[in-house]
């Protein structure tokens, strides 16, 4: 992809404006997410949603790297209590390796399965908390083949087996992250699988239903847009997550994004366990579609937005 | 009470309140800073706020009484600005006029002073020690529109409070929107059309006083316009629409 898109026209044409946004932020005191590390079997990809608000938008910081990442990273765990584990730590939940090695018994009885999304992937709805990981992955996978995900105790992992991951190449990674939070198509390279009736693990029988409406995908994430900082070269992402703004800058101007701000608590300010440092998360500025052209450059701003008010509570 | 006696009175009531009116003095602590080498972690200089701070210290200063603190640069640390606001404008008077002017780096949440980040909430707690019932802030700052929401205030008393007062937030972009410097106005964007505006261009009837929303409508026209429909300027609060911003 091409990150070196012209800055926003509507930017270059304020010649001497310059944005008094602060694109240098002061350093994070949230943990830095680790090293991008392939999992061993399975990675998360984006966060399943939250019903309490600081979870939403806390799901929405998974969901952003999820989004330009792929499923290499799902987000951070900030002190607010948000349970999102780096991917290391999938690899301490006790996992049968031998998860590569499932053999899939077919038998020629092709059934018309639900297929529902989660984003533009499938989504597989066999699996429950009360399997072991194993057991759940070897189900998803029996019910949507690769190149879907699954949720299992409140994370969504993909379907991918590790040496199936490694081998898609970061780009392939990347959009299958974008897919699986609704703002990529799904991706063309997933090897296409048809359900059948199968046995995994459990012998679980699967019985023919019909079809059931998509439901919504859990984090939404809609991409407002990127603006380029010409004083300094470093770049702003503009972004709605849940429908809660987030905004990442990148610092150093390398278009990949290296600090998420997100107000998570909804007090109207930024609190330093609300500064993510998503650095080696894979979100870049091509990942957000590039510069931002010059017909949307009002980013949150609503048209109907209300600029004045005599009688606020303040 | 006969007719003499009346007009008496009514003379006395007058005189007071004209006199009470003639005694309001504007307290005005203005900030800009366009050195952040000293900000944690770093962060790009700008050009225009020390001007734009010293243009509107300025500006109060020639038209009314004004007591007034200048902080810039290195001067504008965060410890330094809320000190100023508790002591310059802790001086006002219930009818007095305070105002506290910003220009610098903003991000979603706060502005930067050349220290270090400083929330919202520790302007408004700063400025809420003041006595004073008439209260107007000026930011030119990123993001500036997000000081309007405000929904942590939960007491019943500082709501009581604030209904008693004129409150007046003038904030140079909506809160997801960026503010700009521009050279060729001399000031930032915002600061420009607000000096313009307080300097008589937004006195749109020519009674030689501009209300708020004069200015307002003043500002955010040509803010609006200027950067392509990119900033907009939001004035929020508890105050009259006729309420006088500048009297000339």
């Amino acid at each position: 992809m091409d990150n070196k898109k012209a800055p926003n026209p509507a930017y270059a044409t304020m010649l001497d404006s310059t944005p008094k946004a602060q694109p240098v932020p002061p350093t994070p005191k949230v943990a830095a997410p680790k090293p991008v590390t392939p999992p061993a079997v399975a990675k998360p990809a984006g966060k399943s949603g939250g019903n309490g608000v600081a979870q939403a938008v806390g799901a929405g910081v998974g969901a952003v790297v999820g989004a330009a990442g792929g499923a290499v990273l799902t987000g951070m765990k900030s002190d607010n209590g948000l349970q999102f584990e780096p991917v290391e730590d999938i690899e301490e939940v006790e996992v049968d390796n031998s998860v590569d090695e499932v053999v899939v018994v077919e038998d020629n009885t092709t059934v018309s399965q639900p297929v529902s999304y989660h984003g533009n992937v499938p989504l597989a709805h066999g699996v429950n908390d009360n399997m072991s990981f194993a057991q759940a992955f070897s189900s998803a996978r029996a019910e949507v083949g690769p190149g879907g995900v699954f949720h299992w105790h409140g994370q969504t992992y993909n379907t991918f087996t590790a040496a199936e991951w490694d081998s898609m190449g970061h780009d392939n990674q990347v959009a299958f992250g974008q897919a699986a939070v609704g703002v990529g198509p799904a991706p063309s390279y997933a090897p296409t699988y048809t359900p059948t009736h199968n046995h995994v693990a459990q012998n679980t029988h699967v019985t023919p239903q019909p079809p059931t409406p998509e439901p919504p995908a859990d984090d939404e994430v809609e991409i407002l847009g990127v603006m380029h900082d010409e004083s300094d070269g470093s770049n702003l992402g503009f972004l709605m997550v849940n429908e809660d703004p987030v905004l990442v800058i990148d610092v150093d101007g390398d278009m990949e994004f290296d600090v998420l701000w997100a107000d998570e608590n909804h007090d109207g300010e930024i609190q330093d366990n609300e500064v993510h440092d998503i650095r080696g998360g894979g979100v870049t500025v091509a990942s957000l579609g590039g510069f931002t052209d010059g017909t949307n450059t009002n980013m949150y701003a609503q048209n109907d937005e209300i600029d004045y008010s005599n009688d606020a509570t303040i | 009470m006969n007719f003499k006696e009346f007009f008496r009175y009514l003379f006395i009531a007058l005189m007071l309140f004209a006199g009470s009116a003639l005694n309001a003095k504007v307290y005005l602590v203005s900030v800009g800073v366009n050195d952040y080498s000293n900000y944690p972690g770093g962060c790009n200089n700008l050009t225009l706020s020390i001007k734009d701070a010293k243009a509107v210290a300025h500006l109060y200063g020639k038209n009314t009484a004004t007591e007034y603190s200048l902080l810039t640069d290195g001067d504008a640390t965060r410890a330094r600005i809320k000190a100023a606001i508790t002591q310059v404008l802790g001086k006002a008077g219930e009818n007095d006029i305070v105002v506290f002017y910003f220009s610098g780096h903003g991000y979603p949440g706060g502005f930067c002073a050349s220290d270090g980040r400083l929330n919202y909430s520790e302007i408004r707690k700063a400025m809420s020690t003041s006595r004073c019932k008439n209260k107007m802030m000026f930011i030119d700052s990123c993001h500036s529109g997000g000081m309007r929401q405000n929904k942590s205030q939960s007491s019943s008393a500082a709501v009581n409070q604030a209904k008693k007062a004129n409150v007046m937030l003038f904030l140079s972009s909506r809160d997801s929107e960026i503010s700009r410097e521009n050279r060729q106005l001399d000031n930032g964007l915002f600061t420009a059309f607000l000096l313009k505006g307080l300097k008589g261009g937004a006195d749109v009837n020519r009674d030689r006083t501009i209300t708020a929303r004069e200015l307002y409508d003043y500002v955010h026209r040509n803010v609006t316009n200027t950067s392509s429909d990119t900033q907009h300027p939001v004035m929020w609060g508890k105050f009259n629409n006729t309420m006088p911003v500048m009297q000339w």
